[in-house]
């Protein structure tokens, strides 16, 4: 809260919440009814350390501490100078240096140490990099114009806003109005009886506030944006997902040779028990092809034992 | 009984072309004696040099084969009959390929789907392999699939038995973007294996929608496979380096399965791997594809008459209903269109 | 089982992709969530074999099985895609849903986990408060039972360290205030379609804690407005309601 009084009119503030404090370019504060005094005089002095003011150079003051406003001050008016960023730099020493010469810059003006050796520092930074100063000038102003963009847009949509609303009032009460205006006509002209015409009127008015209780909301949500139907969970006409696929599952079942003989041993017994020895073993060109013994034994083996059980039966005989 | 083959030409009526090839011009036919519709695949007669020889080549393998062979996947050899110095084969009639139903944007393949058309290719190539058959040119176009949703393995011109030593088998077979490596490095002796990356490259080709490999030559195919799927290391495939026509190629790590077939589950992945193994001998055979785990999983194959089917072939299903019971005059079947070609505008029945 | 345990993991799951994240709109959300190391993505769904198959996004009415859909945009921070289970092009029937905000992917908790979550928060609040408190009981036969809180000694000492450890990481995970409130908002809706049967006693008592919060949400609109009218660089003068006035009124 304000703990401080104005220094000059020391009352005035404990009574005046609402005054505001100004404050200087040497950091004494004054409550603004005596600065206007000040300057109605003519002189413009600080009252405390007669430094020689003007009147603009009052500030609004910001925060209640008056060496952290001086402070503020001196940093934004530094920085104005000292605008250079991190890319303008080599490396991140180079950067940090920079960085800590500022902070030496604004701690002695603060602080006043120096006051004179620092601020021909200042101008000789000033001079050496001038062209860097105005280009980050002017880098620094098209970042704020893009805010200021943004924000006029914002205001712009406000007010189209509002005007959009005054302009509904102003329909509904023109509404309004003109029944009042048919029902005074009917009253006058008609040759109804006066007290049925009222009560027409007055359902027509309930009824047109009936309809507009229900325009003002705005039509809730009934479907997602992409035009599916809310409320699914509620239809209760929802399959549920199917368990079991339609048609039956596969089922391999070899397929039954017929052989009309003997089973001819296969493809494991034919190496195994030796069948093998007997044949010639396939060449690597034949191996690499997909051929093996095994496979022309197997044949072998396969025909020459079919339909060593097969006896034509009578009737099958083919010369009658 | 020996036909008089006079007769047999009379019994099959032309009803409309269906389509031609290097070797035969197939119409569709019907029965009359069992009202039967049917595909009629008229042998071209060949030039004079070959036609000395006798019978072509192509269909004497197809004869001698098909009509010992009888299963549900396999396109059935109905009716064999000559007239004059042409032979003409009758088959059951199918109304598409599976090369149209790829084609066919309209169609969506489910998983179930491709599981139900994989099912049926390897029952039928079970069936062969076990009877010691190769086919050697496994396509989606000779994966031939009618109206109920049954797919049938046809065009068997360039089929052959396999397991013999000593014969000679040539290594220009199967239609170059189904070929395996072992044909392209031009190995004289193959197996099973031939077939079985065909079927690969078939699923493969379920799942993308277009050609998995389409090479422009030997090279490239060869290129585009070991880009693919990696260049297959002495380890992985003993004995390639001696293969007839084996080019060392630069080494591709290849693209691991499941990127490229992004929507397929990890059964699928692993049987995919499984049918592309480099080394043919190490290659899954068609009992070792049906027993794993991908087949037996969920979702279940679609059952026959719920496969997509190519709008023209439903349209003349429409049409077939429509005119179901009466025996139509043959104006009004010429006016019906099919899968493929083109209606006879003739109205009197033709002579073979 | 397993299924239900790794549907409660993804809801303290949360995925996103650095390098695609930065371009989301309508039109690349679906390929965003989509992409293979998401862990709420299942690839054998319908939307990887049309995209496997090339086809356009029409087709996935025509199948039946899982699917996933864009449900909601709020350009550009939120979207909401729902993952549902289609039985013909008509229906389908909803199984999770998952929302992206500024990129990051979670699953949306349903009715019971946001419950589950809550009233355990709360029981777990109470019981430490109520074990908190019963270390400053005392008993006297003359006195009889009395609360102590001044000696700032508790009797029972036990394991107080990692009580605060739970607590602690109970903070953590309970959400933060925007969650919080919004939830609120969510189930106070629901409270207001489907009101419970509550006694006469119980809803005097349930309106007063409402019109309290907006009383004071309320008073603090009112402070403001007032210091707005003072000027804005009158930052000294904001707890001036507050406090009282100075007793001393010097001269």
């Amino acid at each position: 809260m304000d703990d401080q009084a104005c220094p000059r009119c020391k009352t005035t503030k404990y009574r005046n919440p609402s005054l505001k404090l100004m404050v200087n370019v040497c950091g004494h504060t004054l409550c603004e009814s005596c600065v206007d005094l000040l300057f109605l005089k003519g002189s413009g002095a600080c009252p405390e350390c007669m430094v020689p003011l003007r009147r603009n150079n009052f500030r609004v003051q910001l925060f209640e501490d008056p060496m952290v406003e001086k402070e503020v001050d001196i940093r934004r008016r530094i920085l104005r100078d000292y605008n250079k960023r991190e890319e303008d730099f080599g490396s991140l020493e180079e950067y940090n240096d920079y960085l800590e010469e500022i902070e030496n810059i604004v701690f002695n003006l603060c602080n006043n140490i120096e006051i004179f050796e620092t601020n021909k520092r200042i101008e000789a930074y000033k001079r050496d990099n001038r062209e860097v100063i105005q280009r980050n000038k002017t880098r620094v102003g098209r970042d704020e114009y893009a805010l200021e963009e943004m924000l006029e847009l914002e205001r712009v949509q406000e007010e189209s806003r509002k005007k959009e609303l005054e302009e509904l009032e102003i329909e509904h009460k023109k509404k309004k109005a003109r029944d009042k205006q048919a029902l005074i006509e009917e009253l006058m002209y008609s040759g109804k009886d006066a007290a049925q015409i009222v009560n027409e009127f007055a359902e027509k008015a309930e009824k047109q506030r009936e309809e507009e209780k229900q325009l003002p909301p705005p039509k809730p949500a009934t479907e997602f944006s992409t035009g599916i139907k809310f409320g699914q969970t509620a239809d209760p006409s929802l399959l549920p997902v199917p368990k079991s696929e339609e048609g039956p599952l596969f089922v391999y079942e070899p397929f039954l040779v017929l052989t009309e003989g003997p089973a001819p041993p296969p493809p494991t017994e034919i190496e195994a028990k030796g069948y093998i020895a007997h044949i010639r073993g396939e060449t690597p060109q034949e191996n690499a092809g997909g051929f093996t013994s095994t496979i022309a034994c197997e044949r072998a083996l396969q025909e020459a034992l079919q339909g060593l059980y097969y006896t034509p039966t009578a009737g099958l005989s083919l010369a009658t | 009984m020996l036909p008089n083959a006079n007769d047999k030409k009379d019994r099959y009526a032309k009803l409309s072309f269906l389509g031609e090839g290097q070797f035969a011009i197939v119409y569709k036919a019907r029965d009359t004696v069992t009202s039967q519709i049917v595909a009629v695949k008229k042998i071209k007669k060949g030039s004079r040099e070959e036609a000395r020889d006798g019978i072509n080549r192509t269909a004497l393998r197809e004869i001698k084969i098909l009509q010992e062979l009888q299963h549900e996947n396999i396109i059935g050899l109905v009716d064999v009959f000559g007239q004059l110095s042409n032979v003409s084969l009758v088959f059951d009639f199918m109304d598409t390929d599976l090369e149209v139903i790829i084609k066919d944007t309209k169609i969506i393949l489910t998983p179930a789907n491709i599981k139900a058309y994989a099912i049926m290719t390897l029952r039928g190539l079970e069936y062969l392999h076990l009877n010691w058959i190769l086919h050697r040119d496994l396509k989606p176009n000779n994966l031939l699939v009618n109206s109920d949703g049954v797919l049938k393995i046809g065009d068997f011109g360039l089929a052959k038995s396999f397991g013999s030593p000593n014969r000679i088998y040539t290594h220009h077979v199967v239609t170059r973007w189904y070929r395996s490596p072992e044909l392209l490095f031009g190995a004289r002796q193959y197996g099973t294996g031939v077939d079985m990356w065909a079927v690969g490259c078939i699923l493969a080709e379920l799942m993308l929608r277009v050609p998995f490999m389409p090479g422009d030559s030997d090279l490239d195919q060869l290129t585009r496979i070991f880009a693919t799927l990696g260049t297959p290391s002495e380890h992985e495939w003993p004995y390639i380096s001696k293969l007839h026509d084996y080019l060392q190629f630069r080494h591709f790590p290849g693209t691991p399965l499941e990127n490229i077939f992004t929507a397929a589950g990890n059964d699928l992945i692993h049987l995919m791997r499984c049918l592309f193994a480099m080394n043919p001998l190490r290659r899954v055979s068609c009992q070792e594809a049906l027993s794993m785990p991908y087949f037996g999983n969920k979702p279940a194959p679609t059952v026959g008459p719920k496969l997509p089917m190519p709008s023209s072939v439903l349209a003349a299903k429409e049409g077939a209903n429509a005119n179901a019971d009466d025996k139509p005059p043959l104006k009004r079947k010429l006016v019906e269109t099919t899968v493929r070609g083109h209606s006879l505008p003739q109205k009197k029945r033709l002579q073979f | 089982m397993a299924s239900r345990q790794m549907a409660n993991d993804h809801l303290r799951l949360s995925w996103h992709d650095t390098q695609m994240m930065a371009t989301l709109s309508p039109q690349t959300v679906m390929d965003y969530f989509c992409r293979r190391s998401n862990p709420f993505y299942e690839h054998i769904c319908n939307n990887e074999t049309i995209r496997m198959q090339r086809l356009g996004p029409e087709h996935l009415h025509n199948m039946i099985g899982l699917e996933y859909i864009l449900l909601h945009v709020a350009e550009p921070i939120l979207y909401v895609i729902r993952k549902q289970h289609r039985h013909n092009p008509s229906e389908a029937t909803p199984i999770a849903d998952y929302y992206i905000i500024g990129g990051t992917v979670y699953k949306a908790p349903d009715l019971a986990n946001v419950i589950n979550a809550r009233i355990l928060n709360t029981v777990v609040n109470l019981q430490s408060a109520f074990e908190e408190a019963s270390g400053y009981a005392r008993y006297h036969p003359n006195k009889g039972y009395t609360w102590d809180f001044s000696s700032n000694k508790v009797l029972s000492d036990k394991s107080k360290s990692d009580k605060k450890d739970t607590s602690s990481s109970k903070d953590e995970n309970s959400g933060t205030l925007f969650q919080k409130q919004r939830v609120d908002m969510l189930l106070a809706e629901l409270l207001r379609k489907f009101p419970p049967p509550i006694p006469p006693m119980l809803q005097n008592l349930q309106q007063a804690p409402p019109t309290g919060d907006e009383m004071s949400s309320a008073g603090g609109l009112n402070s403001n407005e007032m210091n707005n009218a003072t000027g804005p660089l009158d930052i000294k003068t904001e707890g001036v309601d507050m406090k009282p006035p100075p007793e001393k009124k010097s001269k």
